[in-house]
């Protein structure tokens, strides 16, 4: 090991951070926490609380038979999910609900949010050409949750629909 | 008790600055140039902020438009080839400050509008946080070098270039702490316990996948795994507690080159079974481990390391 300052004399306030070990980290730490998730900072909450159900967005044709989402628009079913989640909570805070309080209607505004939303500024060059066996597209959501003999269970609901029509 | 706790604090506050040869600094900017320029959506564009997010969060008209500036398709064409200037300046070790500036408005820019599309996303943050903690180091050894030759922020020393590189490492074990952290105080402390139920994250991973692709899978982390925690959840406990112990002991990794080698390893083992049973991919936060803590190029000497930190190659 050398000592930093021997070659560049300038660095002496670093030294007195190297007497604390780990102080830069415990602050950058506390720091992200605090922040929370305002880009490039983050204190990554994924996963960090979950409960008995979990959902996925998808999205079909008329028949609600499924398309390849990411053949379809440059977001993943992973990222509707999550657009579709802040619009529900928004909806939720205006009506001073929790979201597991959610109305069907609520949820049927937030997919259609979504929808609308990936196909103004999310679709791929061939999205007609992948989308062209039916006149519409539609947002479902699918529920999976365990219940409380441990057996897993999945519902499908249909939230939102457009037509596709030139 | 009290003693064991002094002694395990004792063996866990260790931070060892390492003085890395010239030639693995230049590998480990020239591979994290490689991760800055992956980590760009170069195709994604952007002509509103419909949740807005970070800087566009401030809600100033002409800050915004110029984020909005960023998610426009030509302009992205233009960037993509131009950013390899500042790439190129940053692997140099040369005028750090303004390469890594403008490597920072490209990253921060197109981040802040993925992330104000409503969905937050999390695997790009730690590009730009570690260019924002190189950027820090470097600023604060300019304004403190006070020797006569050639400019410190015209071409770092050594020594500034090791200060640079130990931020950026600890800026990822920062990250993965406080990744940890969120778990528990979210969770109100119960997450190793409420881990089982992971399984059905799990299985919403895998309709998550089909939904993405249609492409159906009929292995045994799609048929067999979720009902496999269910029946053994103490298992499933300590599988998951494991993971959670590794991401908090992530600070760990600052102890010495052996400690880096050995934490590295130990989160691309964590991140390859996240993948395997999750589909989460986190590729930038891998690769940044490798750079930074695994340091291929640097590998002898981590294992020559002594307890004190020496090496005798």
């Amino acid at each position: 090991m050398t000592t930093p300052e021997a070659d560049n004399p300038g660095v002496s306030r670093w030294n007195r951070l190297r007497r604390t070990p780990l102080a830069l980290l415990a602050a950058m730490v506390m720091a992200l926490y605090l922040i929370g998730d305002q880009y490039p900072f983050s204190n990554y909450p994924m996963y960090a609380n979950f409960g008995e159900q979990a959902l996925v967005f998808f999205l079909s044709d008329g028949e609600g038979e499924p398309y390849a989402m990411k053949r379809v628009f440059n977001k993943s079913a992973s990222d509707a999910k999550k657009i579709y989640k802040s619009y529900l909570e928004d909806a939720c805070m205006a009506a001073d609900l929790e979201e597991n309080e959610a109305t069907l209607e609520m949820k049927r505004a937030a997919g259609g949010k979504v929808l609308t939303q990936l196909l103004t500024e999310h679709k791929r060059k061939d999205f007609a050409e992948e989308t062209s066996r039916s006149p519409v597209l539609q947002a479902r959501l699918r529920r999976v949750w365990l219940d409380e003999s441990d057996a897993f269970h999945d519902e499908v609901i249909l939230l939102a629909e457009e037509s596709l029509a030139p | 008790m009290r003693a064991k706790l002094e002694r395990l604090l004792k063996i866990a506050c260790v931070e060892r600055w390492i003085d890395h040869r010239g030639y693995e600094l230049l590998c480990m900017r020239f591979l994290f140039a490689l991760v800055i320029h992956d980590s760009v959506s170069w195709s994604r564009t952007f002509s509103a902020l419909p949740k807005p997010n970070g800087l566009a969060k401030l809600g100033w008209e002409p800050l915004n438009q110029a984020l909005l500036f960023f998610g426009h398709k030509e302009t992205l064409d233009v960037i993509r080839h131009a950013i390899w200037v500042p790439l190129a300046i940053y692997v140099a070790g040369i005028i750090p400050i303004p390469a890594i500036v403008s490597l920072l408005v490209v990253t921060v820019a197109t981040g802040t509008l993925e992330n104000s599309d409503g969905g937050i996303g999390h695997s790009y943050q730690i590009v730009s946080l570690i260019l924002l903690a190189q950027l820090g180091s470097h600023i604060l050894t300019t304004v403190g070098e006070r020797r006569t030759g050639p400019s410190p922020w015209l071409k770092p020393g050594l020594a500034a270039q090791n200060h640079a590189t130990h931020l950026a490492k600890v800026t990822i074990a920062a990250a993965y702490v406080v990744c940890g952290v969120s778990k528990l105080i979210k969770s109100d402390f119960l997450w190793v316990m409420n881990s089982p139920l992971l399984s059905v994250q799990m299985t919403k991973a895998n309709w998550r996948e089909y939904y993405n692709t249609l492409e159906l899978k009929d292995d045994f982390v799609t048929t067999r795994l979720p009902q496999l925690i269910v029946e053994y959840p103490n298992f499933a406990r300590l599988f998951f507690g494991a993971g959670l112990a590794l991401e908090l002991g992530t600070l760990l990794a600052l102890r010495g080159r052996r400690w880096a080698l050995a934490v590295g390893l130990s989160l691309v083992l964590f991140h390859s079974m996240l993948d395997w049973v999750m589909s989460l991919t986190f590729w930038t936060h891998m690769f940044c481990i490798v750079v930074f803590f695994v340091n291929v190029p640097g590998i002898r000497e981590s294992l020559r390391e002594g307890k004190d930190g020496t090496t005798d190659l």
